[in-house]
């Protein structure tokens, strides 16, 4: 009995066993099955992203930046020291650097080579040459003008009227009424020429290439002038920079572009607000006085240095020093109207900010950077307190409704 | 094999223990899904949106004090 008994032990301890260890070899495969998925969850592996554009960009997030980016031909022939730009460990080369379709191979010291297919160049903003040569207004409007590495689909036009902020716009599959009957021709193998029929009178004339807008500047401008009269010289993109767009929409989105290094371009710009100022030189000042107080790294040390700079410390205490002087009291209230326009500005700041981390899109910045210089504007326009109050309020809606994008997405 | 001598006691106790220890390892609910097995969606507790005073809070545009200021110079 005593044997039968010890003998059902050993036999329930032979099963426990394996089944134990049956299940133990089970967990063992779970940990295992861990292990590798966890291994692919760190950061971006170097070259990942490896890509190549039909701009002929090629771009890759390496870590740490590499001075001299080589890549191999297929033929073996080598393009050594690509020009492009570094940033937070991610490399981005200049357009049209990939021209050929084919596969080419980044050279790696460190990493190790890698390959990658490139579609060839079909459409490159740094290649594009356009120029105008001149423009006529006399009932009809003439113009000529000379493109080179894109069609004339890949133009808008834009005519300034003359004593008005209207433009006439004319693009593919949209224009304005007063241009139905322009026509372009081409007279050479880069020439074209521009009319309008029955047209009003126009004071000038930009063309741009809409998806160039932020990259090499390709836009140009030219006053219109009656025929017969010496034409005006052009102004190109290259030299008016972001600043020269006749579209608010334009600037804006041609100053979010803007790479590190081109941040020094700004004294060519010419801030939106100056625009509205009878004297402008006066507002460009204010605009560099301050240009320090951007680089400060929150809103509380920025608001602090324009305070500073602006000469608003204590309101309350400055109006009392002031007394009954009319003419401190018009200056202290005119620097505070250019603290609160400031004050916009440092909330275009922290858009941009927020773009810069990847926390919005740069669309809506540049919507929201639009609405706060025409808050500013609107400020400068309004005739009395109540609207002034009226342009803030609107100015905190439109903050809100950033904000809330922010926590969304 | 001695049944009655004290090792085959030992190996009696050890055996009582596997055995036990089975039922608890064997009862107790897996913590690991396995492989073949999708787990059940986690539904996050539902958050109500921030106010508009929530948001100015954590997100300070400073325009209110441009308000004051602008009431005290008109």
């Amino acid at each position: 009995m005593v044997n039968r008994r010890n003998i059902l032990y050993l036999f329930v301890l032979s099963l426990t066993v394996t089944i134990v260890l049956a299940a133990g070899g089970g967990g063992g495969g779970g940990g295992s099955g861990g292990g590798s998925s966890g291994g692919g969850d760190g950061g971006i592996t170097p070259y990942a992203d490896l890509t190549c554009t039909d701009a002929g960009v090629l771009s890759f997030t390496r870590g740490a930046a590499w001075d001299a980016v080589t890549v191999q031909l297929s033929d073996g022939s080598l393009m050594e020291n690509i020009s492009g730009e570094w940033k937070d460990g991610a490399f981005t080369s200049e357009e049209a650097i990939m021209v050929k379709a084919g596969t080419y191979v980044v050279l790696d010291p460190q990493f190790g080579n890698k390959s990658v297919d490139c579609p060839g160049l079909r459409f490159s903003c740094k290649l594009v040459k356009l120029n105008l040569d001149e423009c006529t207004t006399n009932g009809n409007i003439t113009a000529a003008f000379t493109l080179e590495n894109a069609t004339v689909d890949d133009l808008k036009f834009q005519f300034s009227l003359p004593d008005s902020l209207r433009k006439l716009r004319y693009e593919k599959n949209s224009f304005s009424s007063e241009l139905k009957e322009m026509t372009i021709l081409k007279t050479t193998a880069a020439g074209y020429h521009l009319q309008v029929k029955n047209a009003p009178t126009v004071s000038e004339l930009q063309i741009t290439v809409p998806q160039c807008v932020g990259k090499y500047y390709r836009y140009t401008t030219m006053k219109c002038v009656e025929k017969g009269e010496t034409p005006a010289p052009e102004e190109t993109g290259g030299k008016l920079k972001c600043g020269g767009y006749l579209d608010i929409e334009d600037r804006v989105k041609c100053r979010l572009d803007l790479r590190e290094e081109q941040a020094d371009e700004y004294e060519n710009f010419f801030p939106e607000e100056c625009r509205s100022w009878k004297d402008q030189k006066k507002c460009v000042q204010l605009y560099k006085a301050v240009q320090n107080c951007w680089k400060l790294p929150n809103s509380i040390a920025r608001i602090s240095c324009l305070q500073g700079k602006v000469g608003i410390i204590n309101v309350r205490e400055q109006k009392s020093a002031c007394g009954e002087d009319q003419a401190c009291l018009q200056k202290l209230r005119e620097d505070v109207y250019t603290l609160i326009k400031l004050r916009l500005y440092n909330l275009e700041e922290e858009a941009e900010e927020w773009m810069e981390e990847g926390k919005l899109s740069k669309d809506d910045v540049a919507d929201f950077v639009i609405k706060m210089e025409q808050s500013k504007l609107a400020f400068n326009q309004a005739q009395n307190k109540q609207e002034r109050k009226q342009v803030i309020m609107q100015a905190r809606q439109y903050w809100l409704e950033l904000v809330k994008k922010v926590s969304t997405q | 094999m001695n049944l009655k001598s004290g090792s085959f006691v030992m190996l009696r106790f050890i055996m009582v223990l596997a055995i036990v220890a089975f039922f608890i390892l064997g009862c107790a609910p897996k913590e690991v899904p396995s492989p073949l097995e999708v787990p059940s969606e986690q539904v996050p507790p539902a958050v109500p949106p921030l106010t508009d005073e929530e948001i100015l809070t954590q997100y300070p545009d400073t325009l209110d004090e441009a308000l004051e200021e602008l009431d005290l110079v008109e």
